[in-house]
């Protein structure tokens, strides 16, 4: 790991706020790799991350975070290994009116090392809609396999939640770092 | 089941016959007719459940297939509950009003869910809890104080009455945690001092909009188990602050006792914290950068 | 998982015949695949299914970040990228007057000749573009 910075990576399903994350925290707004979606029938989206999302923070002493966001979808998932590899944390946003939703917690906590390899924090959005999950099915689903991440309901348009979910992952770093000291 | 409990928990079980016991176990399978004759008691009910089946609204539950710990666990919880092995009178006495609508609380979470809902107070602050503890009714007013201050509310009883239309519905955690929290600086008593604690799940602290110190403790709390006494010194917060979290955490049913002090469930080298201090100072770095200090 | 969108039958007959031009005419050419921006396989030459998949999604992803390159660099567009070792060549070039906007990978060894192979690429984006335009 290069001395002076860190990264975190934003992951989850399409549609669930990656982009939306990163770009209220990133010192500019995010470079994107936005390209035309062609599966609108899966998801009626217009645009979809091909490559990844790009934000960075600049701390005083010239000490920076790096933030990456992963495209959503299964068939990117070279991507997700590529954007994880060394990463110091990672933020798994899921939109609990998919019908798919648990599924999708199960396959991005496994496939970022479910809070082993680095800490994960998952963000839950649109409980309230129509139809979809309580928070609770996300957390009792973790709790049957042993896990305990931190499982919060949020709303990544409000700057404090995404604040909330970095702010986790910070405290996670922390208990890890007096570990080793 | 209980040849393996044997000799492992800090207490002996033995089965017996449902008239008599203290604690009930329930599965879904079984004589559809027995399992109604018990199926509104008083007495603390581990339901049992299995595969994808949603998890039952009461307070003890375990998913089958389960491990010998995780029924352990439950059981210990139920015998804290009954007041087993510390002072259960100092429950009913010195605490009196203090606890009294957190006490009420407790009792529900003990009782088998009817269906009904249960009411405190008087007017427009009275608080609807239902009794299979997923929502609580109150007015938006109610729910803004309670966030913050303590309601001072008695304790619950049957409602004959319907929540006004214009009351909110909410989680109920909320209402558990935020009555916990601020009802006073020293442990509540029903948390026992001396026992080693864990969290089974972190609260939502999307929805309670946690601070800081709740963060790092329930970081602490989710990653090992501890004593009240080390949980003070591991956290460096002070004694008012580790207490008033464990009472919410046990009210809100997110606390559960372990066997005994568990090490951190992974080596220290786990998180990559190839630099021990280097972290530390980025950490600071950040949180400075994004307004995050408290 | 979804099938994936649908491209349109007769379009995709050209690009498949338009491949398999490809590769008679250029010697070296070992696999091509003719992807969607967002990562679909439209029609692919000497790759399996799987292979295919893999190969729109990684080529989409090369492009996409391409195009970011290049924005960031103050380059107007991205219109190929070029992969080079000892043991072959992989090129992807873009078609972005298609509709969908599409991409072309080909995969070639080292004998090729890498002018004649961007030449003969070049040509069969535009035919396919054509045939994607309508």
């Amino acid at each position: 790991m290069v001395e002076g910075e860190f990264k975190i990576v934003f992951t989850g399903p399409m549609g669930a706020g990656k982009t939306t994350a990163i770009a209220a925290i990133s010192d500019e707004p995010p470079v994107s790799t936005d390209v035309v979606n062609n599966d609108r029938v899966a998801f009626d989206k217009e645009l979809t991350t091909a490559g990844l999302d790009y934000g960075h923070i600049a701390l005083a002493d010239g000490a920076a975070v790096r933030l990456y966001g992963t495209p959503g979808q299964l068939r990117f998932r070279f991507m997700w290994d590529i954007l994880g590899h060394n990463a110091a944390g990672v933020v798994l946003l899921l939109d609990a009116s998919q019908a798919d939703a648990l599924v999708q917690l199960d396959a991005f906590v496994d496939a970022f090392g479910a809070g082993r390899r680095s800490p994960i924090v998952v963000g839950v959005g649109r409980t309230t809609a129509a139809g979809a999950l309580a928070l609770d099915a996300f957390a009792q689903r973790l709790e049957n396999r042993g896990l305990t991440l931190p499982v919060f309901g949020v709303d990544v348009r409000r700057r404090d939640d995404v604040l909330l979910l970095v702010d986790t992952l910070l405290c996670l770093l922390e208990l890890g770092d007096r570990r080793t000291a | 089941m209980l040849k393996i409990l044997d000799g492992r928990g800090g207490l002996s079980w033995s089965l017996v016959a449902p008239e008599v016991a203290e604690v009930l176990i329930a599965g879904t399978h079984g004589d559809e007719l027995v399992a109604r004759r018990w199926a509104k008691t008083d007495k603390p009910l581990v339901a049992v459940y299995e595969g994808a089946a949603a998890r039952p609204m009461t307070p003890y539950t375990l998913h089958h297939p389960f491990r010998v710990m995780q029924l352990l666990g439950v059981l210990d919880d139920i015998d804290q509950a009954l007041g087993g092995g510390h002072d259960a009178a100092r429950a009913k006495g010195a605490a009196g009003t203090l606890w009294s609508f957190a006490e009420s609380l407790r009792l529900l979470a003990r009782s088998s869910a009817s269906g009904n809902l249960h009411v405190a107070g008087e007017g427009a602050q009275r608080v609807f809890v239902r009794d299979d503890l997923s929502v609580y009714h109150a007015g938006a007013d109610t729910v803004r104080r309670l966030v913050g201050h303590s309601l001072e509310l008695p304790a619950l009883r049957l409602a004959k009455e319907s929540p006004p239309a214009e009351f909110v519905c909410r989680p109920v955690f909320e209402l558990a945690w935020f009555t916990a929290w601020h009802a006073s600086e020293t442990l509540a008593p029903w948390v026992d001092a001396n026992a080693v604690y864990r969290l089974r799940r972190w609260p939502d602290f999307g929805l309670l909009r946690g601070t800081r110190e709740q963060l790092a403790l329930a970081a602490l709390l989710t990653h090992a188990s501890y004593s009240r006494a080390r949980l003070i010194e591991a956290s460096h917060q002070p004694a008012a602050n580790v207490d008033r979290f464990l009472n919410a955490c046990a009210l809100a049913g997110v606390l559960a006792s372990a066997g005994e002090a568990a090490p951190a469930a992974e080596p220290a080298g786990t998180f990559i914290a190839a630099s021990a201090a280097r972290l530390g100072g980025l950490i600071r770095g950040l949180r400075s950068r994004l307004g995050l200090t408290s | 998982m979804s099938a994936g969108p649908r491209f349109g039958r007769v379009a995709t007959g050209v690009a498949q015949k338009q491949l398999e031009a490809l590769a008679q005419s250029t010697p070296g050419v070992v696999s091509a695949v003719l992807l969607s921006s967002d990562g679909f396989e439209v029609a692919s030459l000497q790759v399996g299914s799987a292979g295919a998949a893999r190969l729109a999604a990684m080529g989409s992803s090369l492009s996409a970040i391409g195009s970011a390159i290049a924005r960031e660099a103050g380059i107007v567009e991205c219109k190929r990228m070029i992969i080079e070792s000892d043991s072959g060549v992989v090129v992807v070039m873009g078609i972005p007057e298609a509709r969908p906007p599409l991409s072309l990978a080909v995969i070639a060894r080292e004998d090729c000749v890498l002018g004649q192979l961007l030449w003969a690429a070049k040509n069969c984006c535009v035919t396919i573009a054509r045939a994607f335009r309508e």
